[in-house]
């Protein structure tokens, strides 16, 4: 499916097409900042952090 | 014109050295970027590995765990090769397929594949996964044009179109007039599209 955002910049945009872009953003936005409130999240980065900070030490 | 390096292929020239702090940083957003598609593509990996059996949520985790430690420490992506969905997707299998091996026999019986068919073995993108890749598709567009604009034409980009106020609230926030708004979110969007148009978000976005 074709995203009106990743259009060539000079072809115009209709008005609906920009209030498809802005939802889509706006969407992507909010999730991304819900994502990182997810306690699944913060455990991953505990174990991401943990596991090069060994490797780091090691090395 | 030529644009800035851009998140995406920042991604792909980080190394496990120079400067440590800004390594940390980058593999934190990294993280907090693609975290949810990664859950969504190891979920579904183990899946259709164990003939559709419930994943452990622990176990996902620490699968999307060792898949970012892998991403940064072997420092192998190009996206002149290929696209980062995949590179993503056969680490993630690669690491499903250890863990389902390292587990009893008992559990291996109900894997619908067996040996070494089942390291080559990689499912079809279901639609949750491409839908998660794309939104932080989008977010990481949304980061690298955080980085090439200045500051307060960030702050009206997010707050319009990002956050949902009206012009006239952003503007009497701002202490600006309508029309500054106005032309401001026209001159960003241009950038954000211009920055969307450059080839590793054309090949990223698209299947």
């Amino acid at each position: 499916m074709k995203n009106p955002l990743f259009k060539p910049p000079h072809d115009p945009l209709s008005a609906r097409e920009e209030a498809e872009i802005t939802q889509e953003l706006a969407e992507a936005y909010r999730q991304n900042e819900a994502d990182e409130k997810k306690p699944a999240f913060k455990r991953i980065v505990e174990k991401v952090g943990l596991t090069l900070s060994t490797n780091k030490h090691n090395e | 014109m030529s644009l800035p390096i851009t998140s995406l292929s920042l991604l792909s020239r980080l190394r496990d050295e120079g400067d440590q702090t800004g390594w940390q940083v980058s593999w934190k957003r990294f993280l907090e970027l693609y975290h949810g598609p990664l859950m969504a593509m190891a979920a579904g990996i183990y899946r259709h590995h164990t003939g559709n059996a419930v994943p452990p949520q622990e176990a996902i985790e620490d699968v999307v765990a060792s898949v970012v430690v892998d991403f940064f420490k072997r420092d192998r992506f190009d996206p002149e090769r290929g696209r980062l969905r995949t590179y993503l997707r056969v680490l993630t299998n690669a690491r499903i397929v250890d863990m389902l091996r390292k587990e009893k026999p008992l559990d291996h019986e109900s894997m619908t594949a067996g040996g070494e068919a089942l390291a080559e073995s990689l499912p079809a993108e279901s639609p949750e996964e491409g839908r998660s890749f794309q939104q932080a598709l989008l977010a990481t567009l949304i980061e690298d044009l955080r980085e090439h604009i200045p500051l307060r034409q960030f702050e009206m980009f997010e707050m319009v179109k990002l956050k949902g106020m009206s012009t006239d609230q952003a503007a009497a926030e701002l202490g600006v007039q309508r029309g500054v708004v106005d032309n401001t979110i026209y001159k960003v969007m241009t950038r954000l599209r211009e920055i969307g148009a450059s080839p590793e978000y054309q090949q990223e976005y698209y299947a």
